[in-house]
């Protein structure tokens, strides 16, 4: 019996085997399955010296300048491994369209995707034609023609490492945008500069040779709020930058600091000090005072809007030491935002809106860290024996610019993921640079 | 053309005439039923003959080494895996010398003819010579005949003691390697088990893992940890419920491990997923790559097929399996690392 059922058993196998095989043998079945890919991983990029179209000379390098500048963006990133150029078999005047390209040629030095373009420069005017192509489908990805002036053309290699970015990762990058910040390396005091993020077309914007602070750009990128000591007390002051103008606006019965512009450019909130007490009050764009927020006896100071406009966070040290509070405009009512740490100031509110960065004191070094905006616990993103200053969110609220004296010395700007990670340098004047803010996009 | 191939075969013809065409039928149907009981008989005894404790045939011990995700996080090149096999019982046969050997070492006997010989020359030479000179050589040929008995004897009884030595070395070798299988077997079996539990334990643990990460998303929005980025036990697809050999699953986790290296993409969503359809030729080259559902980000597409074009060409596809390897279609998870 049981012989009998290891026989049936047996032959039941053999035959299913038999079929099986034969079903192998004939019939290719498609086999399935998921695999998880990992993002947030470098993608090897190759950027080729661009093409001079025209017949005259590169005097100015804009073929390798806007290659150079498209690479630093791409590294700054930290989504792209640049490629060195050394290793790039085609030479700079080999074809830029996908039909003249030899894509063997690039995925031969592991590169997956690259830029080629051209350009043409015309007495001072300059076209530019900038193409990203995916390298192991031989596919053009995103291709664009820039005209503009000679001098500008870091700006268009900035536009196209924006254009890029969007290409990979759904949003534009932070490129082409300005950082405005604080410096004595000029031999002032403290002036304030703007530059691109790279440190190029550096642009000096006081020369009061005196104390000058807090740069805050205005929603269009077209003015600068800054303070400053100049006439002997703390005073806002507007820098109109098609104009060249400056404007002193403002109480003046008191001393001024921290401007910030509404996201709708319309009112300014800034903290004044009036008899010993300072507090948030709200300007409209000629300076006069709309509403003052804050009436409580400690120092209420650094505002910053959330983006909808209808909340401030700021720092007060009712609580017996500088804190992070948030402040509903309509009702005036503020809540304390910060519970960890005894000294938490410089709050900026991100873009889009959910989280506060700011610095914080740790073992007696500055940091910075991030919360979320509706509360909880903060994530710090900076660490080590330097101190790590004055947040400022990137406009597509994934970059955090911020001033730094690790390795000793002198501070410099400094870029970081809101994640922390890929932590790179921006400036290296010979002075301190402090108090960045971050630009909105440019057109 | 096609009509000449459907004419039937000569010998299975219509009957032509009853005297010739039936008994033909028979005998065929005949030797066909013979044959049928010949193969049934082998296929349903020949397991029950095999060596009792014997190993079972080698299609089921593969079969039953396939616990998926074997040789999970396999080097970087595929070698042609030494695929467990059962230790074949060919050797023990091979190293036994053969009986007949022994045999035709045995010292010549005379043939009947020349003892014929031998016996006509004594009766000549009694004829011509002295009886006693026959009785003497007859003697003497008969010692002589005695000792060669008693030498053959000696031999036979020689090469008997050295068959029985042999057979028993045989017994013996057989024997060991008997045991040595049954030691290999039971070894085996008993990796088997521990790798299961392990490969288990793996899921388990990836699953409290994951399950953990999800409940800290839930409480606080802050995202920072790390999914463990390795690929799930892709379920094998239409085999029809049959275990997929090892050298299939080492083949297949190396295309995934393959895909997973080349992947890059600076993306930060988690929530997409692409499903692409491939083939797999014989010198491993990945091709006819088509998206089948777009994840609807574009670069998230574009970077999948970069993916399995950069890992193409995969090690070649191994012989025995070009059928079960060449087709594939494959969902792909945007997977969150990094913020």
């Amino acid at each position: 019996m049981k012989l009998l059922s290891k026989k049936i058993v047996l032959t039941g196998l053999l035959t299913f085997a038999f079929v099986a095989f034969i079903r192998g043998h004939f019939y290719a079945q498609v086999n399935t399955g998921t695999i998880d890919l990992t993002g947030g991983r470098r993608v090897p990029i190759a950027i080729a010296p661009l093409k001079n179209l025209a017949s005259g000379d590169d005097a100015r390098g804009v073929g390798e300048g806007i290659a150079d500048a498209i690479a630093n963006d791409m590294r700054l990133s930290g989504w792209f491994r640049v490629l060195d150029r050394s290793a790039y078999i085609e030479g700079p005047q080999s074809g830029i369209t996908a039909d003249a390209i030899n894509f063997k040629n690039w995925t031969t030095i592991n590169a997956e995707s690259l830029v080629k373009g051209g350009f043409s420069v015309q007495g001072e005017d300059l076209v530019v034609e900038l193409r990203l192509f995916d390298v192991y489908q031989g596919k053009l990805l995103v291709g664009k023609r820039y005209t503009g002036k000679v001098r500008d053309f870091r700006r268009i290699a900035h536009r196209f490492s924006d254009e890029i970015i969007n290409q990979f990762t759904g949003t534009p990058g932070p490129f082409n945008t300005r950082i405005a910040y604080v410096s004595n390396g000029g031999g002032g005091l403290k002036e304030v500069y703007f530059s691109h993020l790279d440190g190029t077309d550096k642009f000096q914007v006081t020369t009061n040779k005196s104390i000058n602070l807090s740069p805050a750009w205005s929603p269009d990128g077209r003015m600068l709020l800054y303070t400053s000591y100049g006439q002997g007390r703390r005073s806002l002051y507007l820098y109109d930058l098609t104009t060249g103008r400056h404007t002193l606006i403002g109480e003046q019965n008191g001393s001024s600091i921290g401007g910030r512009w509404s996201p709708d450019g319309q009112r300014v909130a800034v903290a004044f000090e009036r008899g010993g007490n300072t507090d948030v009050y709200i300007l409209d764009r000629s300076g006069r005072t709309i509403r003052r927020l804050t009436e409580d006896r400690g120092i209420d100071v650094s505002p910053s809007w959330s983006p909808d406009g209808n909340r401030l966070a700021f720092v007060s040290n009712r609580s017996g030491n500088p804190q992070i509070y948030l402040l509903d405009i309509a009702t005036g009512n503020a809540r304390r935002l910060t519970f960890s740490g005894s000294y938490n100031t410089s709050p900026d509110w991100s873009p889009k809106g959910d989280k506060i960065a700011y610095t914080g004191r740790v073992s007696g070094r500055f940091q910075i860290f991030t919360i979320p905006a509706q509360g909880g616990e903060p994530q710090q993103l900076t660490s080590g024996s330097g101190d790590n200053e004055d947040p400022s969110w990137a406009p597509d609220s994934r970059f955090i610019a911020f001033s730094s004296n690790r390795g000793g010395g002198r501070y410099h700007l400094y870029m970081m993921r809101d994640t922390g990670e890929n932590q790179q340098r921006l400036t290296a004047s010979g002075g301190d640079d402090t108090n960045p803010s971050w630009s909105p996009r440019l057109e | 053309m096609a009509k000449s191939q459907l004419k039937p075969m000569p010998y299975l013809g219509r009957p032509e005439g009853p005297s010739e065409g039936v008994p033909r039928v028979w005998k065929w149907v005949i030797l066909s039923g013979i044959a049928h009981l010949v193969v049934v008989t082998v296929v349903l005894i020949a397991p029950i003959f095999g060596p009792k404790n014997a190993p079972p045939p080698p299609v089921y011990t593969v079969d039953l080494m396939g616990g998926e995700k074997l040789g999970g996080g396999v080097g970087t090149s595929l070698k042609p895996m030494p695929a467990p096999k059962p230790e074949p019982l060919a050797p023990e046969e091979k190293s036994a010398p053969p009986v007949q050997e022994t045999k035709a070492k045995e010292p010549p006997k005379p043939t009947p003819q020349e003892i014929k010989e031998a016996k006509a020359k004594a009766a000549a030479d009694a004829r011509a010579e002295m009886i006693e000179k026959v009785k003497a050589k007859k003697e003497a040929e008969e010692k002589r005949r005695k000792e060669a008995d008693e030498k053959r004897l000696a031999d036979e009884k020689a090469v008997a003691e050295r068959r029985a030595r042999l057979e028993d070395l045989n017994k013996k070798r057989k024997e060991a390697a008997l045991a040595d299988l049954r030691a290999k077997l039971e070894e085996r079996q008993r990796q088997q088990a521990l790798e299961e539990k392990m490969q288990q334990q793996k899921l388990l643990e990836q699953q409290r893992a994951a399950e953990q990460q999800r409940a800290q998303q839930q409480a606080t929005s802050t995202v920072a940890g790390n999914t463990p980025g390795a690929a799930g036990p892709g379920v094998g697809g239409t085999g029809g419920g049959i275990q997929k050999s090892p050298e299939f699953i080492r083949y297949r986790n190396e295309m995934e491990r393959r895909i997973q290296d080349s992947f890059t993409w600076p993306g930060l969503r988690n929530d997409l997923t692409v499903l692409v359809r491939y083939s797999i030729q014989d010198n491993g080259e990945i091709t006819s790559i088509r998206i089948t559902k777009s994840s609807g980000d574009r670069s998230f597409d574009d970077a999948v097929i970069r993916a399995i074009k950069k890992a193409s060409p995969l090690p070649a596809l191994p012989d025995n399996l070009k059928n079960e390897l060449r087709e594939w279609e494959y969902g792909f998870n945007a997977a969150k690392l990094r913020g």
